[in-house]
């Protein structure tokens, strides 16, 4: 959908995909000492990859005979959920059921802190898009008022 | 510019579309939580387009087109439910500002005719 709507489905694509960023940070910190899981091995960090969703919105210029291309973007897509591949943490706990022979526990690779900042700049870029959706609904009823 | 001609016609068919829409999207955020649910979308645009096209001048033709619903395809979550909430709250913002658009239309309409019969008095 092009025209005046197009901008309020590009927001609304962010905030899908910010919501799932979010859904992942809640299940990282949720497994955060889990410790087995179906494949085998302690829980690995999943992160949300992005990727700017191919035109289709916006509108085709042209006016004056020269072609003017105006298309904006189609928004933002998920690419996937990857995991990350850095090393686990070895923790020393030789009463763990899952500990090695030498006492040591193979912890996920999550880190609360960096789990936290996402989920702050998740928020945010969440909010950000509710204000988008915001202007341009003011924007309409702006232009709706002319017509009254 | 008639009491029913065929602009109101097509006003009272996109408000009666809109209306429709909002009770989709009220639908569909009401099971945002039902595992399995499918969201369905309402959509008259195109059909009234048509209408209006190939007959501009007949009012009746143009106020029998009605909304059609249709499911949307395509599964979001792992629980069976296709419904993503945000998308859902921008068609209602849509709606809202069709239907608005539309109501306005419709009373700066009414308004001018009333205008027309007070001043033929």
């Amino acid at each position: 959908m092009s025209g005046l709507f197009g901008a309020l489905d590009i927001s609304g694509s962010g905030m899908t995909a910010e919501r799932l960023r979010m859904d992942t940070i809640a299940n990282n910190l949720a497994n955060a000492n889990t410790t087995r899981t179906a494949a085998g091995g302690p829980y690995r960090r999943e992160e949300v990859v992005l990727r700017s969703a191919s035109g289709g919105m916006g509108m085709a210029g042209g006016a004056g005979g020269f072609s003017l291309d105006l298309s904006g973007g189609g928004g933002v897509e998920v690419a996937g959920i990857v995991q990350d591949r850095t090393p686990f943490k070895q923790v020393y706990d030789p009463g763990n059921p899952d500990a090695n022979a030498r006492g040591y526990v193979l912890m996920p690779n999550v880190n609360a802190v960096t789990e936290m900042t996402d989920m702050i700049t998740a928020t945010r870029a969440y909010e950000a898009n509710t204000t988008a959706i915001n202007a341009v609904k003011g924007e309409a009823q702006h232009c709706l008022d002319v017509l009254r | 510019m008639g009491l029913f001609d065929v602009t109101s016609a097509a006003l009272e068919v996109a408000l009666r579309g809109a209306e429709a829409q909002q009770t989709a999207i009220s639908n569909n955020l009401a099971n945002a939580n039902t595992p399995g649910f499918r969201p369905t979308s309402v959509s008259f645009q195109s059909a009234l387009a048509d209408a209006l096209q190939t007959t501009p001048n007949d009012a009746t033709a143009v106020s029998t087109v009605q909304p059609t619903e249709s499911t949307d395809p395509g599964i979001m979550r792992t629980d069976g439910s296709g419904v993503d909430v945000d998308r859902q709250s921008v068609e209602l913002a849509k709606t809202q500002i069709l239907f608005d658009t539309v109501m306005a239309m419709d009373s700066k309409r009414l308004h001018t005719l009333s205008q027309l019969i007070t001043s033929a008095r």
